[in-house]
């Protein structure tokens, strides 16, 4: 079991003017999976190739078990990277593209023959050794390169978008076969996303990066109930953001005043964050206010309202059997419950 | 009127020209080949210039010479082309001079390397006559025999000088086009600098080289201009062997000097079908 530490880690590629990953920090436990979650180019597959010693590192620290692997190669690191497009070696069998890592390491063929009938197995494609990975599905490949990473029973995992290329019912199977392949064998794993739906779903913990940079890093949950900023919330699909001046347990704003649990968060300026689900829609007592529905959409097993709420477009979500009283154009009355709401400091 | 009709008809002039030197040339030559040549009265045709051809000595020690020689230049080709890509690949300082002096010779005819080979590398060339001006060596007779040499090395030196760049530019090509991640892949599951090579970089490669590197042999195989400069009077390779018959004053010599000219074109047709059924294998594939 191994944990992995990133220290202050930073890359400027060969001519490029600024760093594509900067000053990042992270904290990886033995057997964690850890979801690398950002939109493109923030730098998920940079931070990966130098956690597996593809790419040097500029400077920092990768740290495997508190040991410095920064000039150790990659051949050594036993940490195994794959790719969202398989990359399976199309000129060998599907037998020899899993025993690859085995191979390179000497082992006695009979010994790679059982464990690539072993992974076959794991991977459910069993039969498949004499086939090419041209005659394979896209599933298929992704599971034979998930294969071909694990026999050689790696300290660190380090899958790049390995779903991105499949259709969704082949994405769902996968992940599942990643969860559980995850769960037994326990190996340390670090998995590259730009979806957050597909980051909560697998993950242990996200590291939320933009533009090379950690935002924030901790379990699913609190993406969604403790935003560090603006932009997380709204990555995690979450704009509904009110700015108001808080002092003490009270945030004054321009539809009046809100009670708030007790925060860290200084008294002065505030914006008010809460989920669309969180909203109690009708309700006229306490923290509430009225305000008028733009738009009603029907999604079959909720109601999604588009809400003005003061000079903001707020989504909120309510009971699929909706009356007449809250059609479009019409004003609503709402509250939001003081312990869902989240407060951010500006 | 009808596409394919069109392109035909612009194509004709190219056609007609390639039909009358290169079918007439090759039937010309063939009939020779069987004893005819009116022009000395001789009508009746036989196998006999073949005959010879296959009893000659003469004939087996250029066929030796000549295998030798191709089979040397394209293998060093092979072997210098991915040594030499690779290490183009690297971002290094002064990198597109290098690049430029690389490319450089493609431009160059492979009769004037021929020359300049010949200029330079012979015992009574420029790196001779400055060894022994410099005293290392004491007669220019001890400057090693680097062309019109028993081996050939002065030619396939030329071949080398000329095909390296060629065939590298393409080596560069599939390099590009395989990108990085095959190699970071393998290195991540344990392969190290020499096994990504072997196992991974070698297999992308070759086959998109070995058609041509098919093409660079049946090229060296038939080739005239560069022996004929910088080889020995004996043994010569085919091309020339074939020509010192024709030039004979003797015309009896002529068949088998056609008889010569009909196997390299043969030979080399072969080749040239291998080669097509490769290229429709590779590309059949993907
Ligand atoms: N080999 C390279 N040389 C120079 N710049 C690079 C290289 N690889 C990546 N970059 C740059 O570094 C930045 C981060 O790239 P990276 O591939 O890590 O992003 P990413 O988060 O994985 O994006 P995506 O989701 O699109 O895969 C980008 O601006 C990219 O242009
Ligand atoms: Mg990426």
């Amino acid at each position: 079991m191994t944990d992995v530490k990133l220290r202050n880690l930073e890359k400027v590629y060969d001519g490029a003017s600024e760093p594509s990953v900067k000053n990042l920090s992270l904290d990886i436990n033995a057997g964690e999976l850890v979801a690398l979650l950002g939109p493109s180019g923030c730098g998920k597959t940079t931070t990966l190739k130098m956690v597996g010693g593809l790419h040097d590192v500029t400077s920092g620290e990768v740290l495997f078990n508190g040991v410095r692997v920064n000039d150790i190669r990659p051949e050594k690191r036993e940490a195994v990277m794959v790719y969202q497009n398989y990359l399976l070696f199309p000129y060998m069998t599907i037998e020899d593209n899993i025993g690859f890592g085995l191979k390179m390491r000497h082992v006695d063929k009979k010994e790679i023959k059982k464990r690539v009938g072993e992974m076959l197995s794991l991977v459910r494609l069993e039969g498949f050794e004499t086939r090419k990975p041209a005659q394979l599905s896209g599933g298929q490949k992704q599971r034979i390169a998930l294969a071909r990473a694990l026999i050689i029973r790696p300290k660190i995992l380090l899958l790049d978008e390995p779903l991105s290329n499949l259709d969704a019912h082949l994405r769902d199977e996968m992940r599942e076969m990643i969860l559980k392949i995850h769960k037994s064998f326990g190996v340390t794993t670090i998995f590259v996303t730009h979806d957050q739906e597909e980051a909560v779903l697998l993950a242990d913990r996200i590291a939320l990066m933009f533009n090379g940079e950690l935002h924030q890093y901790g379990s699913p949950q609190e993406f969604y109930e403790k935003p560090v900023s603006k932009k997380v919330a709204a990555f995690f699909g979450n704009e509904n953001f009110l700015a108001g001046v808080k002092t003490g347990a009270t945030v004054k704003t321009e539809i009046g005043d809100f009670d708030v649990e007790k925060s860290d968060v200084p008294d002065g300026k505030v914006t008010i964050v809460i989920r669309p689900e969180s909203i109690v829609l009708g309700d006229t007592g306490h923290n509430s206010f009225q305000a008028p529905i733009n738009r009603r959409i029907y999604m079959g097993t909720y109601t999604r309202y588009d809400v003005r709420v003061g000079g903001n477009a707020w989504n909120v979500i309510g009971d699929p059997n909706y009356t007449e009283e809250y059609d479009e154009g019409r004003n609503a009355s709402f509250s939001l419950p003081k312990e869902k709401i989240w407060i951010l400091e500006e | 009127m009808s596409k394919r009709l069109t392109i035909t008809l612009l194509l004709s002039p190219a056609i007609l020209i390639i039909v009358t030197l290169f079918i007439g040339g090759f039937l010309f030559g063939l009939f020779q080949s069987f004893g005819y040549m009116p022009i000395i009265g001789q009508h009746d045709m036989s196998l006999d210039a073949y005959r010879n051809m296959f009893t000659d000595t003469k004939f087996f020690g250029s066929l030796f010479l000549t295998l030798w020689i191709s089979l040397a230049a394209t293998i060093l080709t092979i072997i210098f082309a991915i040594i030499t890509a690779l290490a183009m690949r690297q971002t290094f300082k002064g990198r597109r001079i290098i690049n430029f002096l690389y490319q450089f010779p493609i431009t160059i005819p492979h009769l004037v390397i021929a020359v300049g080979a010949m200029l330079l590398f012979s015992q009574s060339g420029m790196f001779a006559r400055i060894f022994y001006a410099l005293g290392i060596i004491s007669d220019q007779s001890q400057f090693p025999i680097l062309v019109y040499d028993n081996l050939g090395i002065g030619i396939i030196y030329v071949y080398l000088w000329k095909q390296i760049p060629f065939m590298g530019l393409i080596v560069i090509s599939i390099l590009q086009s395989v990108g990085n991640d095959y190699e970071e892949l393998a290195r991540s599951l344990g392969a190290n600098r020499w096994q990504t090579f072997r196992y991974v970089l070698l297999p992308l490669i070759v086959p998109g080289i070995l058609p041509i590197s098919i093409i660079c042999f049946a090229y060296t195989f038939g080739s005239f201009e560069v022996p004929y400069l910088l080889g020995k009077p004996f043994p010569a390779v085919l091309s020339v062997l074939a020509y010192r018959l024709f030039e004979d004053v003797d015309l009896n010599a002529r068949p088998e000097a056609m008889a010569m000219a009909v196997f390299i074109a043969v030979f080399i047709s072969i080749l040239v079908i291998f080669y097509k059924k490769l290229i429709k294998r590779i590309t059949g594939r993907t």
